[in-house]
């Protein structure tokens, strides 16, 4: 062989070299993984069902356990939703609630039992609610899991001023409008069924429930409003059943009152009016 | 919230009416569900739910409640009267149906109604006082079909001393519509669970339909000696299994204040490269009355096999204190391993508890990093002859080209003979 041909074969073998160097470097490079397997969620167990509160919120809780191959202590951070729909949403206190970090406990061997909660509000919807947990352990796998079923059940809720002034009034006097407003705090929609008794009065004689007027607009004639009865029967459509208070974070509506004092009585008179709440 | 405030009328007339209001607040009042159906009654039956009585009004409430509709006899409620409820709170209610035994099949329909009204306003009593309800609107199914069905809340069982017996409590619900008897049955087992020392068969509470009951079993333990037993406990529905549950108790001398401890968990930080030295933490918490000494005792298994005992220092643990029993781990291969073990305390031992340890090849110089499958084998670059036999073939096909270039070039410059 010539010293040409030698010089030749000796390029060759250096290109192979250099070129098989870097492909095979390129596999060595690969990151250090023992079998590293993502976090299986069990089905969550939730409050159920579910009585909310009036006019504020409930803490429910929504647990499951959790199992990694890597360990208990391979689980780092777990997040769930209570929602209305089976699929994603978007925090809304009627249908959708987080919580980006329920308390992870301490556990044992590939199982662990987390806690999540969730602050929900008094027109949270009633009905089917779901509760879907999702951990991710310390390699960035995660997992999330099935959904599970849970109710909310209805809530009749109503506030209102607790008494209603009509002032100084003189015989035969119509006292003016006097507002109750009438506060939704349910989750229901609402109508209102009212009712009362007779207002006695300290010096002389009562005045009949009947002298007590209401309706739902202001600067109405006392006589073409809604007389107070002593039964909540429906006696009055347009309160006590087209009210139809929706639910909402501030739903409300007010009820105007009329009182016309009638002959033979005087002195301090009480009574008392019931306002009723009632799906519809 | 908001509150209203109504101004003090402090003159009246002799010919007038004078209305003399207190500060006016507001009252609120929530009743969850909003409906309330008792289906599947039985004439003459009886079946009972829950109301839930909420409140975000500021002041203490009077609570009184009606009945209305077709029903409105067959209702009753506990407790019966008026009770009251604090501010911003909440109240169980329970609503009982009995219908009489005559009553036709069918459907009944009317109100339950729960009236608040703010406790305070009634003594300052000047005024016309506004009470704020919620009616739930209610039904009752008659019908003939019988339902036998119940189901079992929580069974638990409380440390005994000699001379008394050990109780177990069943929390039991009927969900059927007749009374029935639920069926108990209680295995003790010694503290390693090996067969029943004893045997106790309850049948003796009958339960009304939709009624919870606290069932109390009383075992003598006149035959039983001093220690740690375990009670296997199965609730029947006929030959139906309701619910199983295996529970812990101890039996203690008399007088003898309870020794009681728990293991919290295991912790050996998940993750560790092969030759870390792995701190194994046990953390034991003393619940009882009396200190004790107590010792974790554990097992590393990788597989099936034992790899290492594990034992950590025997450790003086106050009451109500909470402690790490710590061991140490060197593992020697790759892989998953699983740390097992118990606390040992006076003459005691606890639940078993574990943790899992993954171990990682020790993390390579740049030039000489490794690879790794699940499976656990280990693939190093510098060990790969795939390399050298490339650049040999390589080399030999250049070497082969070369040499047939030269034949054909020889070929080319050969003088041509002529005659």
């Amino acid at each position: 062989m010539k010293p040409k041909s030698l010089v030749f074969a000796f390029v060759i073998l250096g290109v192979s070299v250099l070129l098989t160097s870097f492909v095979f470097s390129d596999t060595a490079q690969t990151t250090v993984d023992v079998g590293n397997l993502g976090p299986q969620v069990g089905t969550p167990s939730a409050t159920d069902p579910i009585d909310l509160n009036e006019g504020s919120d409930i803490t429910v809780y929504c647990n499951t356990t959790i199992n990694d191959t890597n360990g208990w202590e391979d689980i780092d951070e777990v997040n769930a939703t209570l929602k209305t729909v089976q699929t994603p949403c978007t925090a809304d206190p009627d249908n959708c609630y987080k919580n980006t970090s329920c308390t992870i406990g301490t556990g044992s061997s590939n199982s662990l039992d987390v806690n999540c909660s969730f602050s929900v509000l008094w027109y949270a919807d009633s009905g089917d609610w779901y509760c879907n947990i999702t951990a991710n352990d310390s390699q960035g796998t995660s997992n999330y899991s099935s959904i599970s079923t849970v109710t909310i059940n209805s809530l009749v809720a109503l506030d209102v001023n607790s008494s209603i002034g009509f002032g100084s009034l003189s015989i035969g006097q119509d006292s003016g409008n006097h507002t109750a407003q009438v506060n939704n705090t349910g989750n229901s929609q609402i109508d209102v069924r009212l009712n009362g008794t007779n207002m006695s009065c300290d010096t002389q004689g009562n005045i009949t429930v009947g002298q007590l007027h209401y309706n739902t607009t202001s600067a109405s004639d006392w006589t073409l409003m809604c007389a107070l009865t002593e039964t909540n029967t429906d006696t009055c459509s347009e309160i006590q059943s087209n009210f139809d208070l929706t639910d909402g974070a501030s739903s409300n509506k007010d009820i105007y009152w009329i009182l016309r004092v009638p002959s033979g009585v005087s002195g301090i008179c009480t009574g008392y009016i019931t306002f009723t709440a009632i799906s519809g | 919230m908001t509150i209203k405030k109504f101004p003090l009328s402090l003159s009246f007339f002799s010919l007038s009416l004078a209305f003399l209001m207190p500060l006016s607040l507001a009252v609120s009042v929530g009743v969850s569900p909003g409906i309330l159906p008792f289906e599947d009654m039985l004439r003459g039956g009886y079946a009972e739910k829950y109301i839930t009585i909420s409140t975000s009004s500021d002041e203490t409430l009077s609570i009184s409640t009606e009945t209305a509709g077709d029903f409105a006899d067959w209702i009753s409620f506990e407790p019966t009267g008026g009770f009251t409820i604090p501010p911003r709170s909440r109240y169980k209610l329970k609503v009982i149906a009995q219908p009489p035994s005559d009553v036709p099949n069918g459907v009944y329909e009317g109100t339950v109604t729960v009236v608040a009204r703010i406790k305070t306003s009634e003594v300052e009593g000047s005024g016309v006082t506004v009470g704020a309800a919620a009616a739930v609107r209610t039904s009752i199914v008659i019908t003939d079909e019988q339902i036998r069905d119940y189901k079992v809340n929580e069974i638990s069982v409380k440390d005994t001393e000699e001379g008394h017996p050990i109780e177990f409590r069943v929390s039991v619900v009927n969900l059927g519509n007749v009374r029935l008897t639920p069926r108990i049955h209680i295995d003790i087992l010694d503290r390693d669970k090996i067969g029943a020392i004893k045997s106790v068969d309850f049948e003796e509470v009958e339960v009304l339909p939709t009624k919870g009951h606290q069932l109390l079993i009383k075992v003598p333990t006149e035959d039983l000696e001093i220690g740690q037993y375990w009670a296997e406990v199965t609730s029947y529905l006929d030959q139906k299994i309701i619910k199983e549950e295996l529970l812990t108790f101890d039996f203690l001398e008399r007088g003898a204040l309870s020794v009681k401890g728990k293991l919290n968990f295991v912790m050996g930080g998940a993750w560790a490269e092969l030759g870390d030295v792995v701190r194994i933490a046990a953390s034991f918490s003393n619940i009882g009355e009396l200190s004790t000494l107590a010792k974790f005792k554990g097992e590393v298994i990788s597989g099936d096999k034992l790899v290492e005992v594990l034992e950590s220092e025997e450790i003086d643990v106050a009451v109500g204190e909470t402690i790490n029993l710590t061991t140490y781990f060197r593992p020697t291969e790759i892989g998953r391993y699983e740390i097992k073990g118990v606390v040992y305390y006076s003459k005691k031992v606890t639940e078993e508890k574990s943790t899992i340890l993954n171990v990682a090849p020790r993390e390579p110089p740049e030039e000489n990093k490794t690879t790794e499958s699940p499976g656990g084998q280990v693939e190093t670059a510098g060990a790969d002859y795939t390399q050298l036999i490339v650049i040999l073939v390589v080399v030999i096909a250049a070497l082969i080209l070369l040499n047939f270039r030269k034949e054909i070039v020889k070929k080319k410059r050969r003088p041509k003979i002529r005659g």
